[in-house]
Parts: C-alpha cells; structure tokens; sequence
C-alpha cells in the first residue's frame, strides 16, 4: 500500500476549545498528556507491531493496522487508565482494527476468525517475553554463519522479497526459501535453548 | 550455529508446520496451505506457539535486521526510543530533491511519527502555534546507523553510485548491507573487528557485518590480524573463513571463485548453489583453490609464473612526488610485474620487514659466528626525506662472517625472467682492500655451486654478480664511491642452463645522474638459486649466513619480467631531479 507520508488527522476528530480562551494551567495539562501519550506510544510500537503480525501474518499489514491503532490510541488516550499497561490496552485496540481490516479485506481472511481470536489470546499471553525474546535474537544472529546472516539481512531489506533475494544471488527461488526457512528453525532454536539456560541461571 | 533440538515439543515436531508458516510469512501459502496450517496449529498449545513464535521471528527480523543498512534521514517530527527505532526507507534518488534548501521527501515504514505528528498537531492546536510556544515539540533522536566498517585510503578510486547521494571517500562508515561499487582503482577498508581488505576495481562487495563481507565480482587481498580470525568473506560460490591469513579472493563473471592463501590458512566451503559434492576444504599457504558450480579444486601456486589472478597487497603511494624515493616507490608499486617489494616503510621493525606485494617476508638472520655486538639499523637515512633505508651491521675486521642482516621466511623462487631493482650505499670498510672481501645486498644460495649473488660488492667496491660458485664474478667495472647512493637494475634472463645479465647504475645525488648500462647482455654460467632471499647478506659455501652488506640498502623491487630499458629510465627519472641523460 502507498505510504503517504505524514497522515493529516481531520480536524473534527480532535476537539478544539478557542484558543484565546484557553487558560495557562488548561495548556500545561494538555502539553503534559501529549507528552506522556508520546512516550507511552514510542515504546510500544515494536510490541503492537508484532502483536497485529501474529494476527494478519503480512507486515505491511501489520504496519497499518498500527497506523490505525495509534490514531485511535491517541483518540481514546482519555479512557487509558493510568497505572494499568499501556501495551495491553494498545493490543486490544489492535484487535479491533484487525477486525476491521478483515472485513474489509479477503486476502486478510486466510485464516479463520474464531483462529484468529486463539492466536490473539496466544500473542496477548506473549507480550511479556518479547523482550527477553528479542535479546536472545540478538545473541543468535550473532552466532549465525556469515553467509546465512547475509542472506537474513538481504531478504528483510526494504521491498525485499525471497524472490527478489534469490535472483539477486543467482538462486534458485525454492533453495532461497528453503534456506531462510533452515535459517529461522535455527533462531528459533537458539532462542528457546537462551531462554531456557536464562532460567537456569 | 548447528540446527539443534526443536522449538516444539517432541509430539509436535515441525516438518510440516515449519514450511508453512514460511510460506505463511513470505507470502506465498495457498488456501489449502492455510487450511491445513491452522488444521496443525489448532491441533495443540504448542503448535500454536510454534506458528506464533515463528511469525515474531519473521517480524522481529524485519523489525530490525535492516536498521543498518538504512541512509540516514533527518525526521522532524518523530520520537523513538532506543528498542522502538521506527524504520525508514530511502527514497529513491529520482525523487530526492538535489537542493539543500528543500526538505528531503521520505517514506516512513512505520507510523510512529505519524502518531506523533497527530500528537504535534494536537499540540499546536491547544498550545497555540501562535504564541510561538514550541517548547513541548518532540524532538527526534537520530536514526541509530550501526558502522562496521571504515574505507580508508584510496587510490584512482572511482565509485559507480549513480544517484546516491552518499559521499564515497576515505573516511566514510560503511554500514552492513552497504553496496559498494568500485569502477576502478583501489579502496582499503578496515573492518571494525581489526580485519583489512584491499578491494580492487572493477569490483562489487558489501560489508556484512563487523567481520566479514559479500564479494559479488572482482578482487579483493585480505589481511587478518590474530584478534580477527574467523574474518569471513562470502562469493556466488564459496564462503571463506580466515584462521589467521593472507589471502586474496577473486570472483569471476561466472560466479567462479579463486581463493589464493598467501599467509596461513582459510577454511572454503562452496556455497549452496554451487551443487558442488565437496564438503569444502582448508587451504593453506601457497595455495590456490578454485570453485566452481561443480567442483572445488586446489592446487598449489605455480608462483611468480602463475596466470591466476594477482592482489595488489599494499596500496601505492598516490601523487608521485617527482624526483624522490617516494616517486620511484609509487610508480614500482604499480607495476603489474612486481612480485616483491621491499621499501623499508613502517614504524616498527615488523613492518618494515614487510614484503608490500608478495607475501615474503623478512626476518633478522645473525651470522654464525655471531653479531659482533652489532645489530641492524632500521631507521638509517635514506637517499631523501621520503624514505627511510636499513643498514644492515658488518663488523670491521671478520665482517665476512661476523654481522646481521635480513634474509625471507621462506623460499624465493626466481623466475626464469627477473629482474632486480633497489637502492643501495656502499660504506667503505678496512678490509675492502683485503682479497676475498664480499658485500652482498641481494643474494641466493642452494649450495657451494649454485648460487645467486645478485648484487654484491667485491675487492675495492666493485659492483659484481655470480651465479655458480665455481666461474669468475661478473664484473660491471664500476667502484662504488663509499656514501654515495647509487641506482642499480639488474635483469637476468636464463637461457638453456644460463643467465644473459644486464645491469643499470646511476649514482644519486650529486644533481646530475645518469643510468648507465654497465653490463650488456652477458652470458654468465649458471642460473639464479632456489633458497631463502638474502637481502643485505649472501652465504657462503655451505649456505650459511655471510658477507654482509657494508653500508644502506632500500627499496629492493624484484619482477618476473625482464624490464626494458625504457622502464628502468623511468624509474630513474622518477628518483631524480629530471635532470638525467641518456
């Protein structure tokens, strides 16, 4: 889909007392919850991100069912209780967008609607690993053959595609596939085996 | 990092579920595949977390793995933290604007800033641009561009980056996944891990990460430092690992891949696509490994006269100073025929023991009968300010067999057409007038016949040669005047069990210099040995270390090739004041 760069956000969504009228201390507050709603939304964009992925699979996918997450997080900021999580309750809210998105759109109905609320259940009870998920990949790929972590980081290059990859090596399209798919069963392992020595330790 | 174990547990092992939740994530699953896949998953928690863990992994990856290789962009508006750095793509350059003044467009991958830009508009509405209160903006951090390596000089380098706007020159960071282009000339680069590259244009290479790099096509000379093993250099055909090397690797059009190892050992795998049935190999010094879509060879080096390919191992100085050892080092160090090269260059001993082209190094050989409390100065001035020479020692009365000088750490193999170019100065001594006194800067020795004294002194400071201990010295008729700098080229060409020798003398230094041909095209018995490479020392009978140089030695250049006269004056003219004759 056409990235357009900065979304303008129609006016009528965003209440608009006269700003002659505004008071001092009304501003401090409003800057105050812009900034906190800000800091809040950087540090949860990685996690939402791949929370929706679980769900819709594509990342392109999963990135717009974010942009649309983040508009309605800020749209609702009013309703975040302080002190609960703000991850979880952005999770939630891209439940609903990626309700939303299928509807919409078939190629997002591969997979069922009712599996689709198990891996949502499945992603939501993940959300608290993904950080020491996230170190242990970053242990792994360092531990990859230098050619395999070339290949890692061909494919997941901007537009890459395991297609585009393989004819740019001079690959065949399934050995190309074939290897990435060896490539993440390896992650996949050495993270679990960091995991569980974390646990021992 | 062997594929071990299984991320699911032993009742659901992932044969099936694994390659399709590929398919899944790269796009590619049919409607079937997807059936069955949520068929696998529904069937237990842990498949579920399988096809879960495996779509992170797939989103992690892209999350990330490329925030290296991203341009650096300026984003007014965006706030990341350190875990969440948002990913942007460049543009491409047909859209980027050539005016510094203009705000470079720029696609955002991620919606961060545009959540955040809705925050700003937020802001501006109830703060009030109007009173120019900006003080709660969120101000970006800086993309994070992970370096990994560093280009260093370069030399006649002309990149082909058409559009790129990013400035290839020395100094430059090179980010992993970075493409480099080289159209021709030369590009060192330093890797962050220790480990240099020399890559040689026409050539295309990537670095990929802080050891290591993609060698698409062309040549590349690898030099490892001990704290780099394991520097990592991937081709179409083969993946190269370093155990603690030389080595230069050069892929042709076809994918071919030649590896020759020049220092050590390396570790060569063929690559996937090759088909090849070998496992790979480990190919040690002197030898050559050539990989194909079928097969991985090796075979030794038939070295100097090998037709593969050569690696330019040093960079050559650029901008030849005119009239200095400077300018006669630039233009030998591009001579395609150079196998050794030895300037004497370096801040410690180690460096300056260094062979710039070929790999055969120096190290100090003491004469047996001792040193004679002497030891070599490395750091003796040479014919200019641009160089420094070496004096190897020779004592004053027993110098024939009492001194130190420098001999190779392995053999030297002369070719069948060579030629031998240096600078040298004779410092006169007691026993030069002494029947049987040599001086030796270049030489040779199999055994009491077959010898190579290349360029010695003898008597009174005669410039002499000889090839088989058993004939008379070849004589270029020429007393060397003590302290004064002279250059000297010999060629030899053998022929039949003997060697026609030519030989070059130019004195230096007294403004003007002409090269003269001293000795023209003689026939001398004999031909150069096979042993060690004795520079600023000879050997004597049993081949042991002797008759040491008497004076400074630099810029010792050895081809395979006899250089024509043309050749040598223009080496001559690039020392001199361009003041010569013919």
């Amino acid at each position: 889909m056409k990235r357009t760069g900065i979304p303008t956000l129609q006016r009528s969504q965003i209440p608009q007392p006269e700003l002659s009228y505004v008071p001092h201390a009304h501003r401090r507050d409003e800057n105050a919850k812009v900034e906190e709603f800000t800091q809040l939304l950087a540090t949860c964009q990685r996690r939402v991100f791949l929370y929706a992925l679980g769900l819709v699979h594509n990342p392109n996918d999963a990135e717009e069912i974010l942009q649309q997450t983040n508009l309605v997080l800020w749209r609702k900021f009013d309703q975040f209780e302080q002190g609960t999580s703000f991850d979880r309750w952005a999770c939630r809210v891209a439940y609903y967008e990626v309700l939303k998105a299928r509807e919409k759109r078939g190629k997002m109905r591969l997979l069922s609607g009712d599996f689709i609320d198990s891996m949502a259940n499945e992603a939501e009870k993940s959300l608290d690993l993904l950080d020491d998920r996230r170190e242990a990949l970053t242990g792994c790929l360092q531990k990859l053959r230098e050619k395999d972590r070339y290949l890692v980081m061909k494919r997941y290059q901007d537009q890459a595609t395991t297609r585009s990859v393989a004819e740019s090596l001079g690959r065949s399209v399934q050995g190309t596939r074939k290897s990435l798919h060896r490539i993440r069963m390896a992650l996949l392992s050495c993270i679990e085996r960091s995991l569980t020595a974390k646990e021992r330790a | 990092m062997s594929v071990s174990g299984n991320p699911m547990t032993e009742s659901n092992p992932p044969d099936e579920i694994g390659p399709l939740a590929a398919a899944l994530c790269d796009g590619h699953i049919t409607s079937t595949e997807a059936g069955r896949l949520e068929e696998l998953a529904r069937e237990s928690d842990e498949a579920r977390r399988f096809l879960l863990h495996y779509i992170q992994l797939h989103g992690e990856l892209y999350w990330d793995t490329a925030a290296g290789t991203r341009v650096e962009l300026s984003c007014p508006i965006e706030q990341v933290s350190a875990a969440d750095t948002p990913r942007r793509s460049a543009t491409p350059a047909s859209t980027r604007s050539t005016s510094p003044t203009v705000a470079r467009r720029y696609r955002l991958k991620t919606t961060a800033a545009a959540a955040v830009a809705a925050a700003l508009v937020v802001t501006a509405v109830f703060v009030g641009l109007r009173d120019g209160d900006r003080d709660h903006a969120v101000q970006p951090a800086p993309p994070v561009r992970q370096a990994v390596a560093l280009l260093g000089e370069t030399y006649q380098a002309e990149w082909e980056t058409a559009g790129s706007e990013r400035a290839i020159a020395a100094g430059a960071k090179l980010a992993a996944g970075e493409r480099l282009e080289l159209g021709q000339g030369l590009a060192k680069i330093r890797f962050n891990s220790g480990a240099g590259m020399i890559l040689e244009g026409p050539a295309v290479f990537e670095p990929t990460s802080e050891n290591g790099g993609f060698l698409h096509s062309g040549n590349l000379m690898a030099s490892v430092p001990v704290g780099a093993v394991g520097f990592s250099v991937v081709t179409p055909s083969a993946t190269i690992v370093d155990l603690g090397t030389e080595f230069g690797v050069a892929v042709e059009d076809d994918g071919t891949s030649e590896v020759q190892v020049f220092v050590g050992r390396v570790e060569i795998s063929p690559g996937e696509a090759t088909g090849a049935d070998s496992a790979g190999c480990q190919v040690g010094q002197g030898e050559t490994a050539r990989i194909s879509p079928s097969a991985v060879t090796v075979e030794d080096i038939d070295y100097p006269s090998s037709a593969s390919h050569r690696f330019v191992r040093t960079m050559p100085i650029p901008g030849p100073a005119v009239g200095s050892v400077a300018g006669l080092r630039s233009m030998v160090a591009k001579h395609v025929r150079l196998i050794h090269h030895y300037p004497f260059e370096g801040t410690t001993r180690a460096e300056k023991c260094q062979d710039w082209r070929g790999g055969l190094h120096l190290a100090e050989a003491v004469m047996h009968t001792g040193r004679g409390g002497g030891r070599i100065d490395y750091t003796a001035e040479g014919l200019d300010e641009t160089s420094e020479s070496i004096s190897p020692y020779r004592e004053g009365r027993s110098g024939n067999s009492v001194g130190v000088a420098l001999q190779s750490e392995d053999e030297f193999l002369p070719p069948d057409a060579m030629t031998v170019e240096l600078l040298l100065k004779f410092t006169a001594v007691a026993e030069m007038q002494e029947a049987g006194f040599v001086s030796t800067a270049i030489a040779t020795r199999a055994d009491e016949l077959d010898c190579g004294f290349l360029v010695a002194v003898a008597d009174h400071g005669n410039l002499v040669h000889l090839l088989d201990g058993g004939a008379d010295w070849v004589e270029c008729g020429t007393e060397l005047v003590p302290g004064d700098w002279y250059y000297v080229a010999v060629t030899f060409r053998v022929r039949s069990g003997q060697t026609v020798v030519n030989t070059y003398l130019a004195r230096l230094g007294n403004g003007q210099s002409t090269l003269r041909h001293v000795v023209e095209n003689q026939k001398v018995p004999g031909v150069p040995s096979v042993s060690r490479l004795g520079i600023g020392k000879g050997f004597d009978y049993a081949t042991a270390h002797a008759y040491p140089w008497s004076g400074s030695i630099d810029e010792v250049a050895i081809y395979d090739d006899v250089l024509d006269v043309e050749t040598l004056r223009q080496h001559h003219l690039a020392l001199t004041r361009g003041s010569t004759s013919r």
